[in-house]
């Protein structure tokens, strides 16, 4: 043998050796063929089961929830009438990096948590009405086979971190739980989406995602429509509503925030003149100066029951033809 | 049967198997500790081993009349152990670039530490070289360094021809050797 064949012979001898008998894990016999006595017995042994189970789904969803010091609330982050103290962003070399707004300084960041795969990419991050929580959205834009990932977090006092999770899993492709979905350790594998906007409820139970579905990572035009993602942090649900598929050509969803208490949403649509088509994924209107007089603001509320199908939805407010 | 799943025929009738449950108790007995010292040398995870080894016999108690014929066990544990690996491999890729796992990890740095530094940093440099091999290179090579089986075995265990594997292990043993840094 050669050297090259020596030495890999040794290191397998020696890394099998590693494993003993004695330590492995024994291997539960095939039961026995039920009889009709043990019924009873099989049958309260099932319902103890079953309450072990919900005993340990509960236990998972509370361990899914922010750990460690709970962020106090800022002080009127979206009413205007002082500034926030810390700033939250991303970008793809460092993920997450939260600053003082009135030093500058950064306080804390989250460590780029995707692979390295991961080239292009692009962070969305909103708060919450009362900066209790944070919703910060990555979409890898690589490949079809990488799905946006969602974190929720929220911020202490001194802007740190805190209870950083994820909401939705990626890698739909190679992720065990594409196939089953249905297991409680299994976040939603949402679809490739582009133009992505997000919010988070003020409780942090809910984080909703808005985005242009499509099956491909180049941000081209398309018409297809916008679709809305609302995403039970506790349950892992996702309830999904379609932008207007008639809309869809001249129409793009440019912002989303949680209103009237988390009862509904607010999306701010740019909608252009009939007959062209909308410039994503910063929304704009092509055309001559004429055409561009059509452009439209617009304001869509969408109601978020607690449970059941999203809707309905209607345009509640417009802005001035021309403007933005 | 596509190019990454490995072929065995051994599985019996219902008929052949008189007792399967005792069977599969003896099976196990016999070759658990062959099966999971095989799976750890392919995966570098002992925990991981254990569990693709225990998803094997719970598979075959599963199919109730999947217990192979004694002398056709060994070469379809064998096989189905090497299955399972395949998938217990892309799980751990996906995990790594997710960040939430770390390089593969084993017994042997504290085993060897003990007695030889140098000698246990020189396995973990060729078991490293040997993991980052395509996983039919890394099967062959561990099916032959390790188990000792011909290539006629081989060729059997992985549904491959021996010419396949004769040029498998030789390509193997290539690359290993260069990313060694040493002549094959």
């Amino acid at each position: 043998m050669t050297r090259t064949e020596d030495r890999l012979a040794d290191a397998l001898d020696a890394l099998a050796a590693t494993v003993d008998d004695r330590d492995l894990r024994p291997f539960a016999d095939t039961p026995a063929p039920r009889r009709p006595a043990r019924r009873l017995i099989t049958a309260v042994a099932a319902a103890v089961c079953v309450l072990i189970v919900a005993g340990l789904v509960a236990i998972a969803r509370q361990a899914d929830r922010p750990a460690g010091p709970v962020a106090r609330p800022f002080a009127d982050i979206g009413a205007g009438g002082s500034r926030p103290p810390y700033l939250v962003t991303g970008d793809r070399a460092n993920g997450l990096v939260v600053r003082s707004t009135a030093t500058g300084r950064v306080t804390d960041t989250a460590p780029r948590v995707i692979g390295p795969r991961t080239f292009y990419g692009l962070w969305t991050v909103a708060a919450a009405a009362d900066g209790r929580y944070f919703v910060g959205a990555f979409v890898p834009g690589e490949t079809s086979g990488e799905n946006i990932i969602v974190y929720r977090f929220s911020l202490t006092a001194a802007g740190k971190i805190a209870g950083l999770a994820r909401v939705s899993s990626a890698y739909g492709k190679y992720n065990p739980c594409s196939n089953l979905p249905q297991l409680p350790r299994c976040l939603p594998i949402l679809p490739w989406l582009s133009s992505v906007s997000v919010a988070i409820s003020g409780d942090g139970s809910h984080v909703v995602i808005v985005g242009l579905r499509n099956s491909a990572p180049l941000l081209t035009l398309t018409n297809l429509p916008y679709i809305v993602l609302v995403v039970n942090v506790a349950t892992r649900s996702v309830r999904s509503w379609q932008f207007p598929s008639a809309l869809a050509i001249t129409s793009a969803i440019r912002a989303v925030s949680w209103s009237d208490s988390d009862r509904s949403l607010s999306l701010q649509v740019v909608t252009c003149a009939p007959g062209t088509t909308v410039f994503i994924p910063d929304p704009g209107c092509p055309g001559t100066a004429s055409e561009m007089q059509h452009r439209h603001a617009h304001e869509w509320r969408l109601a978020i029951p607690r449970s059941g199908p999203l809707g309905p939805a209607r345009p509640v407010a417009a802005s001035a033809a021309g403007g933005s | 049967m596509t190019s990454h799943e490995v072929g065995w025929t051994g599985m019996p009738a219902a008929t052949d198997v008189p007792d399967a449950a005792t069977d599969l108790a003896g099976l196990f007995r016999r070759h658990h500790g062959d099966l999971v010292r095989l799976a750890t040398v392919l995966l570098r995870d002992r925990m991981v081993a254990e569990d693709v080894v225990q998803d094997v016999f719970t598979g075959i108690q599963a199919r109730h009349d999947g217990v192979p014929r004694p002398d056709a066990a060994m070469p379809y544990l064998r096989a189905a152990v090497i299955n399972r690996c395949r998938s217990a491999q892309r799980r751990q890729s996906v995990a790594r670039r997710l960040g939430l796992q770390s390089g593969g990890e084993t017994g042997l740095t504290e085993v060897s530490a003990e007695t030889d530094v140098i000698r246990a940093e020189e396995r973990r440099e060729v078991l490293a070289a040997l993991t980052a091999l395509p996983p039919r290179r890394r099967e062959v090579l561990v099916l032959r360094y390790y188990l000792g089986l011909s290539e006629a075995e081989i060729a059997m265990t992985l549904g491959i021809s021996q010419g396949t594997v004769k040029s498998t292990a030789a390509r193997g043993i290539a690359a290993l050797a260069k990313a060694l840094g040493e002549d094959a």
